[in-house]
């Protein structure tokens, strides 16, 4: 056997994981090459050590400051229950929670439609129905509005401003997830390297105003320049709820990279104060090991800027 | 399963088990005491959100191993990133930590620590990390394929590379030896 093939294997012959046979070759080959005996004698004392190493414990205060965390954490997250859930269906409860959105988004413009349908409230693309015809009489179309809405549940609103106990993860948790994703908050980090994790961020900005219509409406207006769009608005749709001047509710879609901007934005608005952000999680974090080992994902990497929801309450001052 | 179903007195019993070993681990690592002790609480707290992620498959402590090594390499990657001012090493505060706990120790031992942690950290990471699994924390090669998701083979392989340059690197202080 050649020196270079047992110093190959000298690691696995350390850590006794050779075949029987092969190691007595080893032991043969050690026996008579003094360099080879060296380089083990070497490896073995290096190894040792290592090993020699002290274990450190941690300052005394270690384990109450974790569990200081942990509960923390516990009150302000997810109930256990729903994260449990969620992490056994992420893609269920993700198409859920666009078809609550979309029912919100349908609860909202129905009105309007209601109120088109009363305007012209006639049908009259039957024969039969023309006023030239005395047999059947004109008939007024039923009123739809009270059918649809004893069908369709009251959906609750996104954000119920101010929360006496917050729903969902808030500041702290996002704060410290938002540091791991490149600094800013990603919609479902789904890097090109593969499944991440399933989480996304809601963000929503509690605001202060003297006037929220007014102040809605310059929010409305500045949106749009950071790529964002608005999806529904709450508060103001009817005179006597601008009138009332009581809590609004805006829901933008937004590229996430543009939160930040806007956030500042928002914060130059006269009349106008920041009064609470607040970040709603939803999924589990990444495990690093499902996604492949040591590999570094690169968030910066994705390809097109992520979409988030935003919602903003303008609440009276 | 306490921990899985929130008993907290369970995870306490949970993290005095393996602070000592999250930590040292961390340390070895970082090559940073302080920063190691903050490394820890945030692996502990990450192993309370991800208890009910454990199925079992693997031993709970090659699980834990898991967590700890890739938020540590994450942490790591994240700092020369960012190109954070060189953290300095501590390797003193340590010594003299263990010298408290054992007046015993000689001074040719701590010496030996500061040589060979100051020789690990010029180690890649992934060298580092593998003789770290092994050497100190006594890991087989299995339990290591399973915390850095490595095939068994490439364990072997990486371990070896990782040990022939550490030896390398410690070569004027072995040369009395054999």
């Amino acid at each position: 056997m050649e020196c270079q093939t047992v110093r190959e294997h000298l690691s696995a012959y350390l850590d006794h994981d050779l075949p029987l046979a092969m190691r007595a070759l080893f032991d043969r080959h050690l026996a008579h090459c003094p360099p080879c005996r060296r380089t083990l004698a070497q490896l073995q004392t290096m190894t040792a050590w290592v090993r020699d190493f002290p274990p450190l414990e941690p300052s005394p205060l270690f384990l109450q400051q974790v569990t200081t965390r942990v509960d923390h954490l516990a009150k302000r997250s997810v109930p256990l229950l729903f994260r449990r859930f969620f992490g056994a269906f992420p893609t269920q409860m993700a198409a859920a929670l666009v078809l609550v959105v979309s029912a919100t988004l349908l609860w909202r413009m129905a009105p309007d439609i209601w109120q088109e349908q009363q305007v012209h409230p006639t049908v009259q693309s039957e024969p039969w129905m023309s006023g030239e015809s005395t047999l059947a009489p004109t008939v007024e179309a039923p009123a739809v509005e009270p059918l649809f809405e004893e069908a369709l549940p009251t959906p609750l609103p996104l954000v119920q401003a101010p929360l006496q106990r917050p729903a969902f993860t808030t500041r702290e948790e996002p704060l410290r997830m938002v540091r791991d994703v490149s600094a800013r908050p990603i919609w479902a980090g789904l890097p090109s390297e593969g499944r991440a994790g399933e989480f996304a961020f809601f963000p929503s900005i509690i605001l202060r105003a003297a006037d929220p219509v007014q102040t809605t409406q310059q929010v409305w207006e500045i949106v749009p320049r950071f790529g964002g769009a608005l999806l529904q608005a709450q508060g103001m749709a009817t005179p006597a709820a601008r009138k009332a001047r009581g809590p609004v509710n805006v829901t933008f879609s937004l590229p996430a990279s543009r939160y930040q901007a806007l956030l500042d934005a928002v914060r130059q608005l006269p009349n106008t104060s920041v009064a609470e952000e607040r970040m709603a999680f939803f999924g589990r974090e990444w495990s690093p090991g499902a996604a492949g080992g040591l590999r570094h994902l690169n968030y910066a990497q994705a390809t097109t800027p992520p979409q988030m929801t935003l919602v903003i309450t303008i609440l009276p001052r | 399963m306490h921990c899985r179903n929130g008993d907290r007195e369970a995870f306490a019993t949970l993290v005095r088990k393996y602070q000592s070993k999250v930590l040292t681990l961390a340390t070895r690592i970082l090559d940073s005491r302080s920063e190691a002790e903050d490394i820890a609480q945030d692996i502990f707290v990450k192993i309370f959100q991800s208890l009910h992620d454990f199925r079992g498959a693997s031993r709970f402590s090659t699980w834990l191993y898991r967590i700890a090594v890739n938020h540590c390499l994450n942490h790591l990657r994240r700092r020369t990133r960012q190109q954070q001012t060189l953290v300095m090493t501590d390797a003193a505060e340590w010594t003299q930590e263990s010298q408290a706990s054992n007046p015993y120790r000689t001074l040719e031992q701590k010496e030996r620590w500061v040589l060979v942690q100051a020789k690990l950290q010029e180690l890649s990471l992934e060298h580092r990390t593998i003789i770290l699994l092994r050497d100190f924390e006594g890991l087989s090669y299995d339990e290591i394929a399973d915390v850095l998701q490595l095939e068994s083979g490439t364990v072997k392989s990486r371990l070896h590379r990782a040990r022939m340059e550490l030896k390398a690197l410690l070569e004027p202080y072995l040369a009395g030896e054999g």
